[in-house]
């Protein structure tokens, strides 16, 4: 997943006129683990900061969110196949797991999930 | 200006159960032989918009929906200021039995969705007689608990929004956006509590696992139909559960997911049409056999 541009994702869902009235009032820290690298996404008051990559050591994040290289990128695929077009599914199959704070997880939920979805619209 | 009047009309039904006077909401449009959905946990009769307004149905069938109690316009009973929903499997099928009953409906087929596509599982085991047939949608006998709806009601999450972001990958990337959001709308302006009260008979209570292969289909047919990119009650599950239950007839629904009525209409109508020729043709060789 090193191809991928986070600078050019962070500008694309701060242009996401959805992203922008559902997310309004956001702010947390996730952690993607995906598999060996790690990426720090933060989001202040519905805006996404840019990206830090890892690693990290003793990251400060409100959640985690823990996968295999190979979910991850089933799930940003352009047209995931049935049943791997959401982090709950991979919850399910658990080749992506939940840590920290998940009241913070629920909270943000919305925002996260159309974060997310943007994976799989970078060129 | 161009305006359309929708066939559908809805009304208000009160009836007791267990001593409690429930006020309840319920939607139809048609005429024919009765056609009673059920809709999905956290969510009310707009799911089912697209088959209410198909002429291909309602020319034969009598679609009819209603609110569960504390869903859409069906109000909670008195005193539920100090009680939190749980459905389970007695209190579902004696709402259902209780409507048909205040409605007058002569052996209804029954189509239910997720929660209402495990409660036809109940009714095919202890009520099939009452139905002319029973179509479960995303059904299955029980469903693994890969998340916990307890924390859509924790006082720092706003439960309905956090309950459409929930639901909301449970439908195909490709179904129609707007049918999506009006999906997702249902679900946020839920009652709180609602969608958990009724996760709680999906995950928990209604496990049903332990009498499938009770089911009878000779008594009255069992279709189980499932979008393919449902992956809480997915087609392997639902091919498990039918496995178990000689007759069940199973179709994969291709390019839906979760809420095939909502999410995608007219796609859900296409799969669903073949079903109900042969639900309409089998009760019409009834009759005159």
């Amino acid at each position: 997943m090193t191809e991928l541009n986070w600078e050019r994702f962070r500008q694309q869902v701060n242009s996401d006129a959805v992203f922008a009235r559902r997310s309004a009032g956001s702010n947390f820290r996730v952690l993607l683990g995906w598999g060996e690298e790690q990426y720090l996404v933060t989001v202040r008051d519905g805006r996404v900061d840019p990206v830090e990559s890892g690693p990290f050591v003793m990251p400060q994040c409100d959640f985690a969110l823990n996968g295999s290289a190979s979910a991850w990128d089933r799930f940003a695929a352009a047209r995931p196949a049935p049943r791997e077009q959401d982090i709950f599914a991979f919850f399910r199959s658990g080749e992506i797991v939940l840590g920290g704070d998940t009241r913070k997880f629920y909270a943000h939920l919305m925002c996260l999930k159309l974060l997310l979805l943007h994976l799989r619209k970078m060129p | 200006m161009n305006a359309m009047l929708e066939a559908v009309h809805g009304g208000y039904v009160r009836f007791d159960l267990d001593g409690r006077d429930y006020r309840i909401y319920f939607e139809e449009a048609g005429q024919g032989i009765p056609l009673l959905c059920l809709h999905t946990a956290g969510a009310d009769t707009r799911q089912f918009r697209g088959l209410f307004n198909d002429p291909r149905i309602t020319e034969r069938f009598r679609v009819i929906a209603f609110d569960l109690p504390w869903h859409g316009k069906s109000s909670p009973p008195s005193g539920w200021q100090g009680e939190a929903w749980r459905l389970t499997s007695t209190l579902y099928c004696d709402m259902i039995l209780g409507f048909m009953r205040a409605l007058a409906l002569e052996k209804p087929v029954v189509m239910g969705c997720s929660i209402g596509g495990r409660v036809c599982l109940n009714l095919a085991l202890d009520h099939a007689a009452r139905f002319l047939a029973i179509v479960g949608l995303q059904s299955a006998a029980s469903t693994p608990r890969y998340y916990d709806p307890a924390w859509l009601e924790h006082p720092e999450v706003n439960g309905p929004v956090a309950g459409a972001a929930t639901v909301m990958g449970l439908m195909c990337p490709d179904s129609p956006e707007a049918e999506r959001w009006e999906t997702l709308w249902h679900y946020m302006q839920g009652g709180p509590g609602v969608f958990a009260g009724d996760l709680y008979f999906y995950q928990v209570e209604g496990d049903f696992r332990d009498r499938v292969r009770r089911i009878d289909t000779t008594v009255t047919p069992l279709y189980m139909l499932t979008g393919e990119y449902d992956y809480s009650c997915s087609p392997q599950d639902t091919q498990e559960t039918a496995a178990q239950i000689p007759g069940a007839k199973v179709r994969i629904m291709p390019g839906l997911g979760h809420f095939p009525m909502s999410e995608n209409p007219q796609a859900f109508i296409e799969q669903l049409l073949p079903v109900l020729d042969e639900i309409e043709a089998a009760g019409r060789d009834a009759t005159h056999g």
